[in-house]
This record gives structure tokens, C-alpha cells and sequence, in this order.
């Protein structure tokens, strides 16, 4: 819904409820009081701009949830996908260049600087980039600490652990995507 | 002050721990160029600085190693407060080389 219409509606909502509560308040034993009462007017009046600014506030609220979502989504994407290239890599290779894995983990960090700078500024709980950050790097200094020869590592003997962090990051990543739908 | 730009003056792909592990290790590099670019810089009295962008990424085994042996033997706060560090691209890579330089062995 258009920001326009929603304040029509709220606009519309609550004079029709101010305008029946008024009249309701009027009745007495069905009798209906021809005065009007100051006092009374007042006070619907009052419940109607509190109202209001119930209504503004909270659409407020809504769209700037939508714009940090929007905005963080698609960086929050490449990041996820950067990581699911390199854990792919790890699945299926028995050798694999230092400098490779050094270059994956590199770009990943790239990725994740500026999205846990964004999380920190803004009133968004910044546990869930946090978390993956901390994964991620002990993963990082998992891999890049195994023996190598010529710089090449071999991972078949770990390849069951290195599944295993592999997937439980994976499965940050996956509650985190979540988190963040609910922000919008 | 005294300069190390790791892509210019060591390699553009840094590899793992020590000899064993292939060329361009963390002991290399300590051995061959942190340690006595480090030594100038006491004997001189100036700051040690160290550009580690442009690369195509630092394994942890390199930083722990190089960073590690910097640490203990000229003692991790000293050379905290010698080194400057440069990091633009991956400003992470500065939180490890802290945490290697004061991590015992």
C-alpha cells in the first residue's frame, strides 16, 4: 500500500470511529441528547490525532525496515554466495592452491567489513554478521593452518570436519537470511 | 619511518607457516624481511610500517607464523606499538596480525 492511501485510511478510520463514539456517547436510554457536549468533542478530537500519529509513526517505521532491507539484502546475497562457491570448492576437490583459498577468503572478508559496519550503525541487532564473521574466520584459520606441500593442501583426511564447519556456517547464514526478513 | 609493502617487496601470494609448507611462507618472510626491516626500525627509533594490500590474500598460517615469531621475540607490546599496519582492503587482516602478535608459543 501507497504511504498516500495508508494516511487516507488511517485519516478515514478513525474520524468514522471518533464521529460513532461521539454519537454512541450521546445516547442515553435511546434517547438522543440534541446539545452538544464541548468536553466530549475535545476529547474525540484528542483520540483522533493521537491516532494519527499512531498511524504515521508506524509507517514510519515500516518503510525505513524496508529500505535497510533492501539495501542490505543484496550485499548480504553476494556475500552468501561467495561463501557457497568456496564450501562447494572444499566438497568436491582432494587438492586445492593456498593462494586460492587465501583469494576466496579474501573477497569474503571484503564482503563482510562493510555489512557489519552498516549493521552497527543502524539499530539492527548485529549478532547475526557478527556470528558469521567469527565462524568464518575460525573456519579461515581451520583451513589455512593445515600442512601443505608447495603450497598446495591436500583435505581428504579432514574433509568430514571441514563438511562439517562448512555447513553449520551455512546454516548461520540461512537464520540470519531469516532475521533479516523479518526486518522487513 | 620504515617501509614493508608485502606485494612489492615479498610476493603477491603469501603462503603458509614454514619452509616445509612451500615458498613464500610466514618464516620466509620473518626471517628474510620482518625481522631486520623490524631491527632498523628499534635501531633507529621509528615506526615500522606495513602496507598489506594488493595481495591476493593472507593464509592465517602466514600471519600467525610471521607475526607470532615477531611478537615473541621482541615482545608483543613493543612491537604493537611499533607497527603500523595497513589494511584497506581487508581491515580483518589487522585484528589477526594483533591477536598472532600477542598469542604465547
Amino acid at each position: 500500500m501507497k504511504k498516500g492511501s495508508a494516511i487516507i485510511l488511517a485519516i478515514t478510520c478513525f474520524t468514522v470511529g471518533a464521529i460513532l463514539s461521539y454519537t454512541a456517547s450521546q445516547y442515553e436510554y435511546l434517547d438522543i441528547k440534541t446539545e452538544v457536549s464541548v468536553f466530549d468533542i475535545a476529547i474525540s478530537f484528542l483520540g483522533l490525532v493521537i491516532g494519527f500519529y499512531i498511524a504515521v509513526t508506524l509507517e514510519r517505521q515500516k518503510n525505513r525496515g524496508q529500505n535497510f532491507y533492501a539495501y542490505v539484502e543484496g550485499k548480504f546475497d553476494l556475500l552468501w554466495s561467495d561463501f557457497i562457491k568456496l564450501s562447494g570448492t572444499l566438497d568436491y576437490s582432494s587438492n586445492i592452491e593456498l593462494v586460492e583459498i587465501s583469494k576466496s577468503f579474501k573477497e569474503i572478508y571484503k564482503k563482510i567489513t562493510p555489512l557489519k559496519t552498516i549493521f552497527i550503525a543502524s539499530d539492527y541487532k548485529e549478532d547475526c554478521i557478527i556470528t558469521i564473521e567469527d565462524k568464518i574466520s575460525a573456519f579461515d584459520e581451520y583451513i589455512t593452518g593445515l600442512e601443505s606441500q608447495n603450497n598446495v593442501l591436500n583435505i581428504d583426511s579432514c574433509r568430514d570436519e571441514i563438511v562439517k564447519k562448512s555447513k553449520e556456517i551455512n546454516e548461520c547464514f540461512a537464520n540470519s537470511y531469516k532475521s533479516l526478513n523479518n526486518i522487513s | 619511518m620504515i617501509k614493508i609493502k608485502i606485494l612489492t617487496d615479498f610476493t603477491f601470494a603469501p603462503g603458509a607457516r614454514d619452509y616445509d609448507d612451500g615458498k613464500d611462507s610466514g618464516q620466509e618472510f620473518y626471517e628474510n624481511l620482518l625481522k631486520s626491516k623490524y631491527e632498523e626500525a628499534i635501531r633507529k627509533d621509528l615506526n615500522l610500517k606495513i602496507d598489506l594490500d594488493g595481495v591476493e590474500g593472507y593464509p592465517s598460517s602466514f600471519l600467525s607464523e610471521a607475526f607470532g615469531l615477531l611478537g615473541n621475540e621482541f615482545g608483543s607490546e613493543e612491537v604493537w606499538s611499533r607497527l603500523i599496519l595497513v589494511s584497506n582492503e581487508v581491515p580483518m587482516y589487522i585484528k589477526k596480525i594483533n591477536k598472532y602478535i600477542h598469542e604465547k608459543r
